[in-house]
């Protein structure tokens, strides 16, 4: 089993660990493994066009948790700006609807994962990291169904940190851990 | 110095959001609040309570996407008014349970 779905198993165990309680260190880490199942499982789709294997891994550190989270709130709101316009069903509009799942998961996903490693005034319930478990879940079900396709795949390329990005990035003192 | 719509707008954006609740199925309550995110981006952070028999398991995320995309194809936090959305879902119960104090 790959990386990223070994990560998703493991974070339903965790969740799974107490279920009587909100014992929060496993509801904790059980949210932040979620949020890195598909941190990794994005990566991995990245590096795997590279054609030497063994050059994956280094290539895999060149990814970011902020470049990531930025290429994904863009998707999120072109895409917002497609569905406004009401497109017709058929296959552009079910691949929008499974990539938009994908980058708004990636989102809301590394917000809480902050949340949860982080904020320790904040408490979790088992019912709400279950959905938050489901949610990273369905996001692999989108991902799988349109990995091949070039929107896709173009999306995978918009994950990596570009100058670009760097240069609009705003200078920020109280910049927080990611 | 830049500041978001929302922000300069409170009573407005509120407006907006308490419009778009409104047209949520019965039993849901949006509660957002404005802030700053983990990046210091300003975001608004919608925190949802749903009725206990919300639904199965199943039907829950289902019903919880429909919620979170509903308000952000209504409101567009983001593209009218310069906040990043972020959703919190609790059951009631749970809700409930987050107000009671520590001796209980």
């Amino acid at each position: 089993m790959a990386y990223a779905d070994d990560l998703l198993v493991l974070a339903a165990e965790l969740a799974g660990l107490h279920q009587q309680t909100s014992h929060q260190a496993s509801l904790r880490r059980a949210v932040s493994t979620a949020y890195y199942a598909l941190f990794h499982l994005l990566i991995a789709e990245a590096t795997a066009n590279w054609s030497r294997p063994e050059l994956r891994p280094l290539l895999a550190r060149v990814f970011d948790h902020g470049p990531m989270k930025q290429a994904a709130d863009k998707k999120v709101s072109e895409l917002n700006s497609y569905f406004k316009e009401k497109p017709p069903d058929g296959p552009e509009r079910r691949i929008a609807v499974h990539l938009y799942n994908v980058a708004d998961t990636f989102a809301q996903a590394q917000h809480h994962r902050n949340e949860a490693d982080y904020n320790v005034a904040r408490e979790w319930e088992p019912a709400e990291v279950v959905l938050h478990i489901d949610g990273v879940a369905e996001a692999f079900n989108s991902w799988n169904t349109i990995r091949e396709n070039p929107v896709a795949q173009a999306y995978l390329v918009s994950l990596l940190p570009s100058k670009e990005r760097r240069q609009n990035e705003k200078p920020r003192s109280d910049k927080r851990p990611t | 110095m830049y500041i978001a719509k929302a922000f300069a707008n409170q009573a407005e954006f509120f407006a907006a959001v308490d419009h778009a609740a409104s047209t949520l199925p019965p039993g849901i309550s949006v509660t957002p609040a404005l802030g700053t995110d983990w990046d210091g981006e300003p975001a608004v952070f919608f925190q949802i309570v749903l009725a206990d028999n919300a639904g199965a398991r199943a039907q829950l995320l289902a019903l919880t996407k429909q919620i979170s995309q509903g308000i952000v194809q209504q409101v567009q936090p983001l593209e009218e008014w310069g906040v990043l959305p972020y959703f919190d879902f609790k059951t009631q119960t749970d809700k409930a349970k987050m107000k009671e104090p520590a001796w209980t």
